[in-house]
């Protein structure tokens, strides 16, 4: 099993790219951009962001397993706003292929932007604070 | 949807060994290893279920109440195979 430390950054690391991914991702389903701006931001999404988002998960299970974590109370509560973070991920994935299909996404994604800002605070406060 | 039919089978397969299988072999026969292999894997087949159905949802344009009772299900072992099975076959 690779060093404890190693993994955390790894995480971290994975985890600023889904952060960066999927606020970039909620401001192009909240104001969709022109034709060529969105094939760019698709190609980021489906090569970037997605991928950032499984090794978030594996990365984070590994350590949440191997640090104990599971058994703490801040680690349940996170993972409530990394499942609706995922969901929000894919819906976003699902609004920019329709996009770029010239048709149009329904208009609660205009809240993405913000579903996206509470969901993160809420995971990275949990995560680093520990509060309980 | 042939997708979506994978991710859940993966999800219900491993919701189900993990109730009905590795938590009683741990709990009553002291062997731990199904529980660490089958739960990380059951984790992530929900988180990826949850995402999908996410996805499918608004791509395809599904009615809310749907998508909702399609993610739902996600949380009964083999809920998501028979909600599947509410779906239009294409
Ligand atoms: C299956 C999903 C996840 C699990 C099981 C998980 C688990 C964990 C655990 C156990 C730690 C604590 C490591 C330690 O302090 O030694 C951690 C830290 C962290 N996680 Fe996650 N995580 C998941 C998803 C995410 C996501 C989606 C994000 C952000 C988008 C994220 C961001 C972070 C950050 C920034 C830290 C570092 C906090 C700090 O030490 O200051 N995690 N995670």
């Amino acid at each position: 099993m690779p060093d404890y430390t190693l993994l955390k950054i790894l995480h971290m690391t994975a985890a600023a790219l889904v952060i960066i991914g999927v606020l970039l991702s909620s401001f192009t389903v909240a104001k969709p951009p022109a034709a060529a701006r969105l094939a760019s931001i698709r190609r980021w999404d489906r090569f970037v962001t997605g991928p950032a988002l499984g090794a978030v998960w594996i990365l984070g299970i590994i350590i949440g397993l191997s640090g104990n974590w599971f058994s703490s109370g801040w680690l349940p509560v996170k993972l409530v706003f990394v499942l609706i973070l995922s969901a929000l991920h894919g819906m976003q994935t699902g609004g920019m292929r329709r996009l770029a299909q010239g048709e149009a996404v329904p208009a609660f994604l205009r809240f993405s932007p913000y579903i996206a800002l509470v969901s993160i605070a809420a995971i990275v406060l949990l995560a680093s604070a520990k509060p309980f | 949807m042939r997708l979506l039919r994978i991710v859940a089978l993966i999800e219900g397969l491993s919701f189900l060994l993990l109730l009905f299988v590795a938590v009683p072999l741990k709990h009553l026969a002291g062997i731990a290893e199904p529980v660490l292999i089958l739960g990380p894997l059951h984790g992530i087949a929900f988180l990826a279920y949850v995402r999908l159905v996410s996805r499918l949802a608004i791509e395809q344009d599904w009615p809310r109440r749907r998508a909702l009772r399609l993610a739902a299900a996600g949380l009964i072992p083999f809920g998501a195979l028979f909600a599947l099975r509410s779906l239009p076959s294409e």
